[in-house]
């Protein structure tokens, strides 16, 4: 363990906030929305609400560099000074709407591939770690099973299974999660609230796009409705107008 | 974080294990080559002399066709599975990974067919002395169409016409690599040294090993926004 914990203490993570300025999304031609302004530091969680289609998924994209914003700045910073985009996606975890894991191979090998690339594994780290980390989320019994033969809930267990190593190692100080609970039973969800509020107490920070109500019990909670930001719809003719202040005055 | 050798590294072993559980992708792409080379004794006929001619050519092609059907699997699973996403997003070194990637593509659909040609060599009936001249020809120019193919599919990942697309962007850029690969054999049996063309195949497989990681990385930056 020697030689994994002095691989570890190399990493220095380079994280203490991030700040969207002024943020503007379009998918196709379409506005999805403008003008959003988010700060998030060391400790907090940033939830994302609204509908389907209202940009959750797009935001946590483009935080990450998965997709281009149309305007605004975003800034992660590490005292005071700003960081680099690729430094900031070393500081992240990013876990999207796919489930990101092989079908062929086995649960423990993906986490042992998705653990690599989040640097929460050293090369030929002892498998006890791996086989830890699925014990923790339940999966001992499913760990050389292939991916494809578990259930969509069981592969959004194996992606608990990931943050709990990234837990453990503490090397990815910022989180961002789509839709972390959508396949999870109540035990499952329990188990990544738990995960969460680890995190949070450990001075990590989250952003959560989701529908259910996240409730922990530690750090500030920032809640932003991505419909609130919506583009105001633009009349296109007089007559659009004027049926809009018809209903205005109706009302 | 990974220092680019590990990078490569580890998507090197990724890829292999993968190609391990999923052997009909590499067999594929061997048992074309072996097929569409058998078919030229059969529509020519038995004229030696005439094989002879055209065996090293007709080697060469079969090879190109079979590299470019290994071509829209490069990135398409990963594409597909967010496993492409998620390498993007992890901030490693990306360029190291998509060489890892094509090397490991290579050593799947690459390397057999240069092991596998001269028992090939021997249906053309091709003098015994320039089976290594081909070998090494194929051996050098093979990466090198792995490695084009490879920036072309990053290009084209996540279009509809994409495969089709490969075959139009990567045919043309192929040809000096034919011309030199076939013209290495024709060379050393008109009694000339194949050296120039074999040294012209080395240099490109150098160039292009350095600079495709690099471009097709890029590409697929683009490709999965």
């Amino acid at each position: 363990m020697t030689r994994e914990a002095a691989a570890l203490d190399a990493i220095e993570i380079e994280f203490d906030g991030l700040t969207g300025q002024d943020l503007a999304l379009s998918r196709g031609d379409r506005r999805l929305f403008e003008h959003l302004h988010f700060k998030i530091e060391a400790g907090g969680l940033l939830v994302l609400l609204g509908p389907n289609g209202c940009g959750k998924s797009s935001l946590l994209r483009a935080l990450i560099g998965l997709a281009p914003l149309q305007s605004g700045q975003l800034s992660g910073s590490r005292s005071g000074s700003s960081i680099e985009p690729d430094a900031l996606r070393r500081a992240t975890l990013f876990q999207g709407h796919a489930s990101a894991c092989k079908g062929e191979l086995s649960a423990m090998e993906n986490l042992a591939l998705s653990a690599r690339l989040d640097d929460a594994l050293i090369d030929r780290a002892p498998k006890s770690v791996l086989s830890d980390a699925l014990a923790v989320v339940g999966l001992s019994r499913q760990r050389d099973i292939e991916a494809r033969r578990l259930s969509q809930g069981q592969r959004q267990r194996l992606h608990l299974a990931r943050l709990a190593l990234a837990l453990r190692t503490q090397t990815r100080p910022l989180w961002l999660m789509d839709e972390p609970s959508a396949a999870l039973d109540d035990a499952g969800t329990a188990l990544l609230l738990q995960l969460l509020d680890t995190h949070l107490s450990r001075g990590g920070a989250a952003i959560v796009a989701t529908h259910l109500p996240i409730s922990t019990t530690r750090g500030p909670r920032t809640v932003l409705n991505l419909q609130d930001f919506a583009p105001k719809r633009h009349a296109r003719s007089v007559q659009a107008e004027m049926a809009e202040s018809a209903c205005a005055d109706g009302s | 974080m990974m220092d680019p050798s590990q990078a490569f590294m580890w998507s090197l072993r990724r890829d292999l294990g993968l190609a391990l559980r999923r052997p009909a992708d590499g067999l594929n792409v061997l048992g074309f080559f072996v097929l569409a080379c058998s078919m030229f004794p059969l529509a020519i006929g038995p004229q030696r002399e005439w094989l002879m001619r055209i065996g090293a050519g007709a080697i060469w092609v079969a090879a190109l066709l079979a590299v470019m059907m290994a071509l829209p699997r490069l990135f398409e699973h990963d594409h597909g599975d967010g496993t492409l996403d998620a390498m993007v997003a992890s901030g490693q070194p990306l360029a190291a990974i998509v060489a890892g990637k094509i090397m490991a593509a290579w050593l799947v659909a690459g390397l057999p067919l240069v092991l596998i040609t001269p028992l090939l060599a021997m249906a053309f009936s091709l003098p015994v002395d320039s089976i290594p001249i081909l070998m090494a020809a194929l051996l050098l120019g093979t990466p090198v169409l792995m490695c084009i193919g490879a920036i072309a599919s990053a290009l084209t990942l996540g279009l509809k016409a994409g495969p089709t697309l490969v075959t139009l962007l990567c045919l043309p850029l192929y040809v000096p690599v034919l011309v030199f690969g076939a013209g290495a054999v024709e060379a050393h049996q008109s009694g000339l040294q194949g050296w120039a063309h074999l040294a012209l195949l080395a240099a490109g497989m150098l160039l292009a090993g350095l600079v495709a990681p690099f471009v097709a990385s890029l590409a697929l930056r683009i490709s999965v926004e």
